[in-house]
């Protein structure tokens, strides 16, 4: 039997005080409850109620002309069962016959309830400052006008298992409706500079990313430092290029975006900068992007009428993180590298094999005249039954194979180690994300970040996606690599902040999935 | 891109109803000068002035316009310039009642300084020159500090010299503008004064910006041997001891100071030549001016600390058993 709702009671008190107790830092005390609760014209309560347990509520305060949400809680042990979902859409269902636009706050860090709000068509609205006492973090405004909303009766789409969208365009919500003209989005978060320029449907007019690896090349790796210079030099010529390239001026613009994290923030900082620059000096809108959002957006960027839930194998330099994707604002973090990233440890194989930095793609070009089973490596984590990976052992145990070796022996067999080297770390790729897909009875599995370029994984995946009866999306290798045209994308689905709210914006170096904002310091 | 419909060239074209065919209705601008370079992050508004008024500024003979600052601020926070900023500068034009459209032209504090700082304000300057279509300039935030310098021994000086001995003061030689540069080390620069009639004196920059330890800047003080010598830094502690005929002025950079008394400095080198910028500064408010974002570029005198790795990149089997360079036992 499934939860139902109905009107919060006086004897529902104790068991609402107790949820709200452990669901917020600043919870609200007997006392204000029982004030709401006198069933006063004005208010809406909901409870959801299970064999007579109350498994969580909704209070809302009806104005005259719009609905407030102010209180909305689910008991800890029934999360992620979409019980928050159901109380909502009661609340909206009312809010909807009544014709009334719907407001809330909410902490711009909880990835939960954003993703909720997302999907029963709530958009951000602005950023009230210092709203929550306990932290002084800032609030999230946002609102839903009437039967705007995908959730509001009955039509419950942004759960598992509805029917995808069509296209982008007809699925167009959040941001995506909040402006008209051009979206110039920013990325900077790590060694590539990179701009593009989207409409307010998501089609990309330009995407420009100019990468460091030539200055990288020299000191093995990405250095902040050098990166961040870099970053400066060229920042703003690459923006030019993205306006030329969609042949549009700058005058265009309706709207601004970029990565605020996680990354490098030095990098970071320049986009952030640049772009909260641009959109001050034409008080245009600015949205906020996690760059794993970005990484998420690709595969449906590049393939507009995606099935989903799917589950997301982001695999770079810096992440490799298995997260599953329910919808375009929807995001749940199944497992991720223990230590290095999968695309770490290509490059420094590659650096051991003396073939430069980055040489991940040179490894592959050698491993592909090579035998894989000609070295054993051990692959990663492969007992656990955890969607969790692990690249360090691979990584030794190369270390020590070659150092056991001649420089005549290592010329020798490099292609053979190289083709040997890379099977163990696509196997544990691929095998862990076959297995979270399987868990997660997802009908779709895509592959994003730098190490989607590997050959033996886009072939392994496919194959191995196909047998599974999944249908496998492998975005094209600019949409892979770090770029501006996916930060876009994700961008048209998250907060937007409005002059003056972001001028304060910072970056974040460490900002959790599902979190578009960094929260104050 | 650059159209001339850009904010930029916000020039209003208007039937001239004398029936003379067009005018330009020019509104008036200012310019926006930044720096994060330091720990006071600043941003100030500054345009010209009534000659021969405004902030005490004497006229230099070489100068028409003398500026005047419409707005200035200034916040410490080392770390926050990105967060500081932009609400800053908002803030300052909102009160003055102006839009970002009526910026004229950027100036902005290029270092050198703490490498974050001054990169935030250079992509903050850039990004604005790029979208209001204005240009932008760099000037070196240790030519602001002795900008301000030179401009408070012009009025000195001239105060001074009611009497007798008209500008033969012989204060300041040498003005030595000091930045921490962190790991007990400074930024600093030489700017060392020519000519003794105080209004056509001005001071040249020996050299380029350098770094040396703290307790260093007093050796090269000495060495430069100009007389009497102000050392401009934020707090005593960032310098050592000083020869005798050095003192130490106290000194917080005021973005201001990126336009104003920057006509009493020479600055050899690639940048701005100081003593031109008001000059150029004018005349892009008057006729407007290219907007070439990539104009400025901040001034490090650091090399970043990357290239000790280097070497060992190159072959990572360097030194081990079976390399070609390895003589020595094999290592376990």
């Amino acid at each position: 039997m499934s939860p139902v709702t109905r009107d919060m009671r006086p004897e529902d008190l104790s068991a609402v005080v107790q949820i709200e107790a452990a669901c917020f830092g600043q919870p609200w005390t007997k006392a204000m409850f029982a004030e709401e609760l006198r069933q006063e014209p004005g208010w809406r309560t909901v409870a959801a109620e299970q064999q007579g347990a109350v498994l969580g509520f909704l209070i809302g305060r009806c104005y005259a002309d719009e609905w407030h949400l102010l209180d909305l809680a689910v008991t800890q042990a029934r999360r992620g069962e979409g019980i928050g979902g159901i109380l909502l859409d009661e609340f909206l269902g009312s809010a909807d016959r009544a014709g009334r636009s719907v407001l809330l706050e909410v902490r711009p860090g909880n990835a939960g309830a954003l993703g909720l709000y997302g999907s029963r068509g709530f958009t951000s609205l602005a950023l009230r400052r210092g709203y929550y006492p306990d932290t002084g973090e800032d609030a999230l405004v946002m609102i839903r006008d009437p039967r705007a909303g995908t959730g509001g009766s009955g039509d419950r789409q942004g759960h598992a298992g509805r029917t995808a969208p069509a296209t982008v365009p007809a699925d167009v919500d959040s941001a995506a409706r909040s402006f008209e003209g051009l979206l110039l989005a920013i990325e900077s978060s790590c060694d590539d500079s990179a701009a593009a320029v989207l409409n307010s449907r998501g089609e990309v007019l330009s995407s420009v990313t100019h990468s460091q690896d030539s200055i990288h090349e020299r000191y093995g790796g990405v250095v902040p430092e050098v990166a961040s210079r870099a970053h400066v030099e060229r920042m703003t010529a690459v923006v030019s290029e993205a306006l030329r390239l969609a042949e549009c001026n700058v005058d265009q613009l309706a709207a601004v975006a970029a990565t605020v994290g996680p990354g490098l923030i030095g990098a970071l900082l320049i986009g952030v900068q640049t772009a909260k620059a641009v959109a001050w000096s034409r008080r245009l809108p600015f949205f906020p992007v996690n760059h794993i959002h970005g990484h998420l957006a690709a595969p449906w960027l590049a393939q507009s009428d995606a099935r989903f839930p799917m589950v997301t194998l982001v695999a770079s330099g810096g992440h490799t993180l298995l997260i599953r994707v329910e919808d375009r604002t929807t995001f749940r973090l199944l497992g991720q590298t223990l230590d290095d990233a999968a695309g770490e440890a290509f490059d420094k194989g590659a650096r051991l094999l003396g073939l430069g930095y980055p040489g991940g793609r040179e490894l592959d070009e050698l491993a592909e005249k090579g035998d894989p089973a000609s070295f054993p490596f051990p692959i990663g984590m492969r007992r656990s039954p955890r969607p969790d990976f692990s690249f360090s052992g691979v990584k030794t145990a190369l270390y020590y194979l070659l150092r056991g070796m001649t420089a005549e022996e290592r010329a020798r067999h490099a292609a053979d180690i190289a083709a040997s080297y890379r099977q163990a770390i696509v196997e544990a790729l691929v095998s862990k994300t076959l297995r979270a897909a399987k868990q997660e009875k997802v009908p779709t599995v895509a592959v994003a970040g730098g190490v989607a370029a590997n050959s033996l994984l886009r072939r392994r995946l496919a194959e191995a996606g196909g047998h599974a009866g999944m249908e496998v999306l492998i975005p094209p290798f600019a949409y892979c690599t770090d770029n501006a045209a996916m930060i876009g994308a994700a961008a048209l689905r998250g907060p937007r902040l409005d002059y003056p709210d972001y001028l304060a914006v910072d970056a974040s170096a460490s900002l959790a999935l599902g979190q578009w904002i960094p929260a104050k310091a | 891109m650059r159209t001339p419909s850009g904010v930029g060239n916000r020039r209003v074209i208007v039937a001239d109803p004398g029936g003379q065919g067009f005018v330009l209705q020019k509104p008036p601008r200012v310019i926006l000068a930044l720096d994060g370079s330091t720990r006071v992050c600043g941003a100030a508004l500054v345009r010209p002035g009534q000659t021969g008024t405004a902030d005490g500024v004497v006229r230099g003979v070489s100068c028409p316009p003398c500026w005047e600052t419409v707005g200035s601020r200034a916040e410490v926070d080392s770390r926050g310039q990105a967060k500081l900023l932009l609400p800053m500068v908002d803030e300052m034009l909102t009160e003055v009642g102006l839009s970002p459209a009526d910026l004229g032209a950027i100036v902005v504090g290029v270092g050198p300084g703490t490498f974050t700082g001054v990169r935030i304000a250079v992509a903050t300057a850039r990004a604005l020159s790029l979208a209001l279509q204005v240009p932008v300039a760099g000037i070196s935030t240790l030519g602001a500090l002795a900008a301000a310098a030179a401009t408070r021994v012009i009025a000195g000086g001239a105060c001074r010299s009611g009497g007798d001995d008209v500008g033969v003061a012989p204060v300041s030689a040498l003005l030595v503008p000091v930045v921490d540069a962190r790991r007990g080390q400074v930024f600093f620069g030489l700017y060392e004064a020519t000519g003794s009639q105080a209004p056509a004196r001005r001071w040249v920059r020996r050299g380029a910006f350098a770094v040396c330890d703290r307790a260093a800047l007093g050796g090269i003080v000495a060495a430069v041997g100009a007389g009497p010598t102000q050392v401009l830094a934020e707090a005593r502690e960032l310098i050592g001891d000083l020869p005798e005929g050095a003192e130490f002025v106290g000194s917080a950079v005021g973005a201001e100071w990126l336009v104003l008394g920057q006509d009493l400095l020479i600055e050899p080198g690639e940048g701005f030549e100081g003593h031109r910028l008001q000059r150029w500064l004018a005349g892009v408010l008057r006729e407007g001016g290219p907007a070439v974002p990539e104009a400025v570029k901040p001034i490090y005198v650091r090399s970043p600390d990357a290239d000790v790795h280097i070497t060992k990149m190159r072959d990572p089997w360097a030194g081990s058993p079976g390399s070609p360079s390895s003589e020595g036992p094999v290592r376990t």
